[in-house]
């Protein structure tokens, strides 16, 4: 029996109104279901065939939020190596380097360290602003599963920032390390707003599709 | 029904195997497959294939197509180049094991 457009769009609001809400784990689900009703010899009452498969779909939304925040922190890994692929990648770090060696020759290696801190300070809060302003703009966002919880691709980067209180007496007396420390942080955190950016981008547009695909 | 335990381990590969053979593949068809293939043997159950097809997607061993069918969406899976090295290297892996377990449970009996 071949289901209708109403079938399947009922399909949909049962799946939301039993709080899969995200329009990216719905639509694979509802293929699922609806291919699985089709293909049964005798066809039960849709409702009850629903309701004894409510739980294995709860699991799967679950699931795949969780595989989906891994697979976002080992993109950002991936980002962060594909820098050390691109030649122009060097040519950057040359020039922040001469930038440092001069601050530092001129004004001493604890005003270079600072001017660091703060534009690392600088990555981050614009990290921040991203967000809230996202947050408050794209009712979409909420939608999606992949790119409401892209967020979590600041996690790692945000990192450096908790750890700079902790690791200052070191940073005082080794200022080498706090150069480096800093160096990291920032390629971590471009690299990191730079994912975000790119994810963002593809999951509105893959919205947009499924917006306009879905029943 | 074989006992889905000894199953559970070998997920992975038997998703990247029939990937490797067909293509690309939606969720339903791959339960359909492994049920026709084992002629009844082995049920994967949905609430462990998506969360591992989900999982090889977000390793970056799957890559997905979606395709209109009737009146709603299809997600097709299929395997990226980084799944294919990764297929042959868990079949070679899967073929070990069962090697080793031949020689544990029956010594005079080889598959090669």
């Amino acid at each position: 029996m071949k289901l209708t457009k109403e079938d399947i769009l009922n399909i949909d609001k049962y799946l939301i109104k039993k709080g899969i809400k995200y329009i990216d784990i719905r639509y694979e689900l509802i293929d699922h279901l609806v291919t699985e009703y089709q293909s049964m010899e005798h066809y039960p009452d849709l409702e009850s065939f629903l309701r004894k498969r409510t739980a294995w779909c709860r699991v799967i939304a679950e699931k795949r939020a969780n595989s989906i925040h891994w697979g976002y922190q080992k993109s950002l890994l991936k980002r962060v190596l594909s820098f050390f692929k691109t030649p122009p990648f060097y040519g950057v770090l040359l020039v922040w380097l001469s930038i440092l060696i001069s601050i530092k020759a001129e004004y001493g290696s604890v005003l270079m360290n600072n001017s660091m801190f703060w534009v690392f300070i600088g990555v981050v809060l614009f990290q921040y602003v991203d967000m809230i302003f996202w947050g408050i703009r794209s009712k979409k966002e909420s939608k999606m599963l992949s790119i409401s919880t892209l967020i979590n691709i600041y996690s790692l980067p945000n990192i450096f920032m908790y750890v700079v209180g902790i690791l200052e007496s070191i940073f005082q007396t080794h200022p080498n390390c706090a150069t480096l420390y800093f160096t990291i942080a920032l390629i971590v955190n471009i690299a990191a707003l730079i994912e975000v950016q790119t994810k963002r981008k593809r999951g509105l547009k893959e919205y947009e599709f499924l917006k306009s695909s879905m029943v | 029904m074989a006992n889905s335990k000894l199953y559970k381990g070998s997920l992975n590969t038997i998703i990247l195997k029939l990937l490797e053979e067909q293509g690309k593949m939606y969720g339903y068809e791959i339960t359909q497959k492994v049920k026709d293939l084992t002629k009844g043997e082995l049920n994967i159950t949905e609430g462990a294939l998506y969360p591992a097809l989900h999982k090889l997607e977000a390793e970056g061993l799957l890559d997905v197509e979606v395709a209109k069918v009737d009146n709603r969406l299809r997600k097709y899976y299929k395997l990226t180049e980084a799944g294919e090295k990764e297929t042959v290297n868990r079949l070679a892996e899967l073929e070990e094991f069962i090697r080793s377990m031949q020689q544990l449970v029956n010594p005079n009996w080889s598959i090669k």
